[in-house]
């Protein structure tokens, strides 16, 4: 009988409320200079209430790299944008707006797989610490040159984009010796691509939450760490009853509500993400992070918020 | 510190801390952009009236008939003499005919749209929007304007980290406002100071049939300059028939 690990999520929404609340206040009184510390408090909390097999996780990230991060990749920003000012009002401001376009979507990309290498390697489990090969710069070209294929295809190569972006990500995943592996094919996201690009519009975009969904489950059921297989049971209906409960609660409460949102949305993670696999045989050991890359720059310069991880 | 630290007592604590600080930004750029902005060189002033002004001039261009502009130069001569105004101003007339509007940039300068030339039905109603233009040009407000806008968008957007257009709009809708009472008041006082006929600017006042949101209610301004001026005022003309009639074509 296989053995389901279940992923635990202990955290409350009253301790939500108050990193939110403190976030917020602390935003306001350093003129967003605190958001480094808080969003390492808040990941530091999350992290430790997630829990596999009795153990939960750690988050070792640190409030000095996400402020380096963010000062590397200030130049960059600071440059495209002087550029914006000179081109304006000139024969070149349109093919520089083009220009800038395609830019933008390269570097959120590149800030996508920089951001996740941060916080996965920063991350342990029984002192377990991943490493993430590769370079995000060429994975953000990678991934603009299968943007532009399938935006010349009016979306209906998005499921070959999407099983390519997360076999470039997954794939370049070692935990402690354990390879990441994802067995996935992209034909086996044509289809539900289609249909649900067809009902996009006559459901208000919600068939698109739908292709989420399966896209993550079918990617999660198709991945390995070493031996132990990921399993993911989410399915789009409940995705979208999260979608829309958590926007409408978002945007009802003018934003109050939102911890209660995010303590909804850890429990969904918990809930359907499971590991099959002995993990007795891994024995804990000191957690010992020795990585000091910096923080997620251009992430944070072009605000990628994401929920977790 | 990590999350389970946190209590309510502190998180309140600081809550107001960040309101007062809120407020006294609010408040504390309206009482530091004037002294900031008569801070700020002459030349910088000019080069950034240059900045507002020429992309109008270099779209409509400029109404500059010989005999237009000197009755123009005579109203603007007649306003700022007898009330001894020493600074230059540089009136431009912009030929846009579907624009009934006027504006002061920083560096004294002043837009006047040949639309808004167009709706005047004397140079008297014509004095008195230019006396309130050249009112906001003393009192500094666009230069103050400037400073207050960019300083409260520049902390707004570090506070909360998105543009808060709407909040921002607001407060300096309200500045905006008041800055429009007491040119009105500036104004008026010109005009008597200059021997000029103050009914023109209420005249042309009735006559408009929509409110300027950056401006006050249309019907308060005309209540606070009939207390400055009783409707009765009966001054010397400020131009001839013949120079109205010129000024009126300047564009031609």
């Amino acid at each position: 009988m296989e053995n389901i690990n279940h992923l635990q999520y202990t955290g409350s929404t009253e301790q939500l409320s108050k990193v939110w609340a403190w976030l917020v206040v602390m935003n306001i009184l350093t003129l967003g200079i605190y958001s480094f510390w808080g969003k390492t408090m808040l990941r530091q909390y999350l992290a430790r209430n997630f829990i596999l097999a009795d153990n939960n996780f750690m988050y070792h990230g640190t409030s000095k790299q996400l402020g380096l991060g963010f000062l590397t990749a200030l130049p960059l920003w600071l440059l495209l944008i002087l550029a914006y000012k000179i081109f304006a009002d000139t024969a070149l401001e349109n093919a520089y707006a083009v220009f800038l376009t395609i830019i933008v979507i390269f570097l959120t990309f590149v800030g996508l797989f920089s951001s996740l290498r941060y916080r996965i390697t920063h991350t342990t489990w029984r002192g377990m610490q991943a490493t993430m090969d590769g370079n995000a710069w060429h994975y953000g070209a990678c991934a603009l040159w299968m943007a532009i294929v399938s935006l010349f295809s009016l979306g209906l190569m998005l499921g070959w984009m999407d099983h390519n972006l997360y076999k470039n990500k997954l794939n370049k995943i070692t935990i402690q010796g354990l390879e990441v592996k994802y067995i996935g094919e992209a034909q086996d996201l044509f289809r539900i691509n289609w249909i649900t690009l067809l009902l996009a519009i006559p459901t208000l975009w919600l068939s698109r939450i739908w292709y989420t969904a399966y896209v993550r489950r079918y990617v999660y059921n198709h991945t390995y760490i070493g031996t132990y297989k990921i399993h993911n049971t989410e399915q789009g209906q409940q995705l979208v009853k999260l979608f829309v409960w958590g926007f409408a609660t978002t945007l009802f409460s003018l934003g109050l509500l939102y911890p209660l949102v995010v303590q909804w949305k850890m429990q969904y993670i918990a809930k359907y993400f499971a590991i099959i696999g002995d993990l007795t045989k891994i024995k804990p050991t000191d957690d010992q992070t020795t990585n000091n890359s910096n923080g997620e720059g251009i992430y944070d310069i072009m605000d990628l918020e994401t929920n977790l991880w | 510190m990590v999350a389970e630290d946190l209590t309510w007592k502190r998180i309140i604590c600081f809550a107001l801390l960040a309101i007062i600080l809120i407020l006294s930004v609010i408040f504390g750029i309206h009482a530091a952009a004037k002294p900031i902005a008569q801070a700020i060189p002459h030349k910088l002033l000019r080069a950034a009236g240059e900045y507002i002004t020429v992309p109008y001039i270099n779209k409509y261009g400029v109404c500059d008939a010989d005999s237009g502009t000197a009755a123009l130069d005579k109203i603007i001569q007649r306003i700022t003499t007898v009330a001894n105004i020493s600074r230059p101003f540089e009136v431009t007339v912009i030929k846009a005919p579907n624009i009934n509007d006027a504006f002061s940039a920083p560096g004294s300068k002043i837009l006047l749209f040949s639309g808004l030339i167009a709706a005047c039905n004397s140079a008297d109603e014509l004095t008195g929007i230019l006396a309130h233009e050249i009112a906001h040009s003393i009192a500094g407000d666009p230069e103050v304007s400037i400073v207050r806008d960019n300083g409260l968008f520049i902390i707004f957007l570090a506070m909360f980290g998105r543009d808060p257009i709407i909040s921002h709009h607001i407060l300096t809708l309200k500045y905006s406002q008041q800055a429009e009472f007491a040119a009105d008041a500036l104004a008026i006082q010109l005009l008597q100071k200059s021997n000029i006929n103050t009914s023109g600017l209420q005249d042309f006042l009735s006559r408009s049939t929509s409110d300027n949101p950056t401006h006050p209610a249309t019907s308060a301004r005309i209540k606070a300059i009939q207390k400055l001026a009783p409707p009765n005022s009966r001054m010397q003309p400020v131009l001839s028939h013949a120079e109205w009639a010129a000024l009126k074509n300047i564009c031609n």
